[in-house]
């Protein structure tokens, strides 16, 4: 294996996708998102080849952010994650780390400071960073896997093609929703069913009756990714390249129309998502959390708490908790049995291993990943947030 | 009496003079997470056309990769304890696979003719050779017992 370097390698790879892809151009890429950081998904042999690349060496060129580990790296214990899991976990990290990696440790790097503008080329991988890069930012990414994200940010740029092209960033279909949705994890459903009827070609261009807010766009893009692998939406009058492009209206003449009801989304509830029998864990932040979502959760809260029987997990990125410890508000809901958990999420720690085997949820994203990250022994529920806090919640 | 069917395909991962060894083929996708034991390279899905065989010094040949891009970790810990094929095959071309065999220094040659997985029967003796760097020959030994 002398022979041939690692820097070698990841260009030979960078070089190989240009050609699957059918092009021979490239462009410079600002930064870089990678996943496959959770020990439970990665494993040994993932520990394995990435001492291998980063004791040759080789470090990343650009900005470069990680996804969720499979653990809060400080807080693990209070998890209940087991202590083997924690050491190959830590390795793990600590890999990536020496490759130059930022431990960002969060599947919302558009958070951190210097997020990506409109036109800016990134290398992401996690397909809920990627179409919320693509959507909410109009900033341009191709869905990548861990190992390609890591070789773009070792080189420095990815090959000219798919979603950085302007011509498959135009809207494919229209989704009209004439109904306003009573809660947001409707926007969750949404996703899940769009991901089915559409191909993951297939840039949809919603037009919403009420102007969506960010947050709720993010339960979308999130389960459109999840379900249909899609990379890029639009909303008409809200995200930029919509904006921008006036809503398309000079490309748009006879493309398919779909019309979305309410009790479609209220039926895909039922037929996706079975309700657990037990509730063992109520899970937050899929996406990862954002501060003003859990300020909310906190005020929504005021003068009651959660029952003392039941898990009630909020995660976010260590940033975002350290905020919220910063002002005091950790400790308030500490007082609530809220928890926040950093560095981690619900889908990629080993929850099965805590015993869990029946979750609620806010995220459709969750409850699509969870059963099929758990082998099906975990049962996983939707419901909206207020309804959570209405039936858990009791008055101190 | 022997037949000699040829195929070509594109290079992925170089080599050096040419590749002689036999087939081993599978005419489905192949989950390198999940699919082969790593130990000793025995494919263990249930569900394989090639299951309970080693991969280790054969020509392997398949349809192509799926399933998570881990298990280019998994090619790469092949070869690590040696018991990684002696080169790889495939009609689809799944950045999973391609990145494994990049990483491993495998030989790969892909987008092969879907034909070559209706022809070529395990323990076929085969050659790859480089045409120009860039496209490379496949030459697949069938014996023929009239």
């Amino acid at each position: 294996m002398e022979s041939v370097t690692w820097l070698d390698k990841m260009e030979k790879l960078i070089n190989s996708l240009a050609r699957i892809w059918g092009t021979d151009e490239f462009i410079s890429i600002s930064k870089a998102h990678i996943s496959g950081v959770s020990y439970k998904t990665a494993g040994d042999h993932m520990i394995e080849l990435l001492e291998d690349i980063a004791e040759s060496g080789v470090r990343v060129r650009v900005n470069a952010t990680l996804n969720p580990a499979g653990m809060d790296l400080k807080y693990w214990s209070e998890m209940g994650i087991p202590k083997d899991f924690a050491e190959k976990q830590i390795r793990l990290v600590r890999a990536y780390e020496k490759l130059g990696i930022k431990l960002s440790l969060t599947c919302a790097p558009y958070f951190a400071a210097n997020p990506p503008k409109l036109g800016e080329t990134v290398a992401f991988s996690e397909s809920s960073a990627v179409i919320i890069a693509n959507s909410l930012l109009g900033a341009r990414t191709n869905r990548h896997g861990n190992l390609e994200a890591l070789a773009a940010a070792i080189i420095g740029k990815v090959p000219k093609a798919g979603m950085l092209l302007d011509e498959n960033r135009v809207p494919t279909v229209k989704v009209f929703v004439e109904q306003d949705f009573p809660n947001e994890d409707y926007y969750g459903l949404l996703g899940i069913i769009l991901g089915e009827k559409l191909s993951s070609d297939d840039v949809p261009l919603f037009f919403f009756k009420k102007q969506p807010l960010f947050n709720q766009l993010r339960l979308l893009g999130a389960a459109l990714a999840a379900s249909g692998s899609l990379a890029l939406f639009h909303v008409a009058s809200v995200t930029p390249e919509a904006i921008k492009n006036r809503n398309f209206q000079q490309e748009l003449s006879d493309i398919e129309k779909i019309t979305i009801e309410l009790n479609e989304l209220e039926e895909a509830r039922e037929r996706f998502f079975q309700e657990p029998e037990r509730i063992d864990l109520i899970a937050i932040g899929c996406p990862h959390a954002s501060f003003r979502e859990i300020v909310v959760i906190s005020k929504l809260l005021k003068g009651k708490k959660i029952r003392d029987d039941i898990r009630f997990w909020i995660f976010t990125s260590r940033v975002v908790r350290n905020s919220l410890e910063k002002r005091g508000i950790l400790k308030e809901l500490e007082k609530k049995n809220v928890h926040v958990f950093a560095d981690t999420c619900m889908v990629v720690a080993p929850i099965e291993s805590l015993g869990v085997k029946g979750v609620l949820t806010n995220s459709s994203k969750a409850a699509w990943y969870i059963p099929k990250f758990s082998k099906g022994e975990i049962r996983v529920g939707i419901w909206s947030i207020e309804k959570i806090l209405l039936e858990f919640s009791e008055r101190i | 009496m022997k037949r000699i069917l040829e195929y070509t395909g594109e290079i992925i991962t170089p080599w050096s003079g040419v590749l002689r060894g036999k087939a081993l083929v599978s005419k489905q996708k192949i989950s390198f997470l999940g699919d082969i034991d790593i130990k000793t390279g025995v494919i263990v899905d249930p569900k394989s056309d090639i299951r309970g065989i080693s991969v280790r010094g054969k020509i392997l040949i398949f349809r192509g990769g799926r399933g998570s891009t881990v298990g280019a970790s998994i090619i790469y810990g092949l070869k690590k304890r040696g018991n990684s094929p002696l080169a790889i095959i495939t009609v689809e071309t799944d950045p999973v696979v391609v990145a494994g065999a990049i990483f491993s220094e495998i030989p790969m040659v892909s987008k092969v003719s879907e034909e070559i997985l209706m022809t070529t029967n395990t323990n076929d003796f085969v050659e790859i050779l480089s045409l120009d760097g860039k496209r490379a020959l496949i030459k697949v030994f069938k014996k023929w017992n009239p």
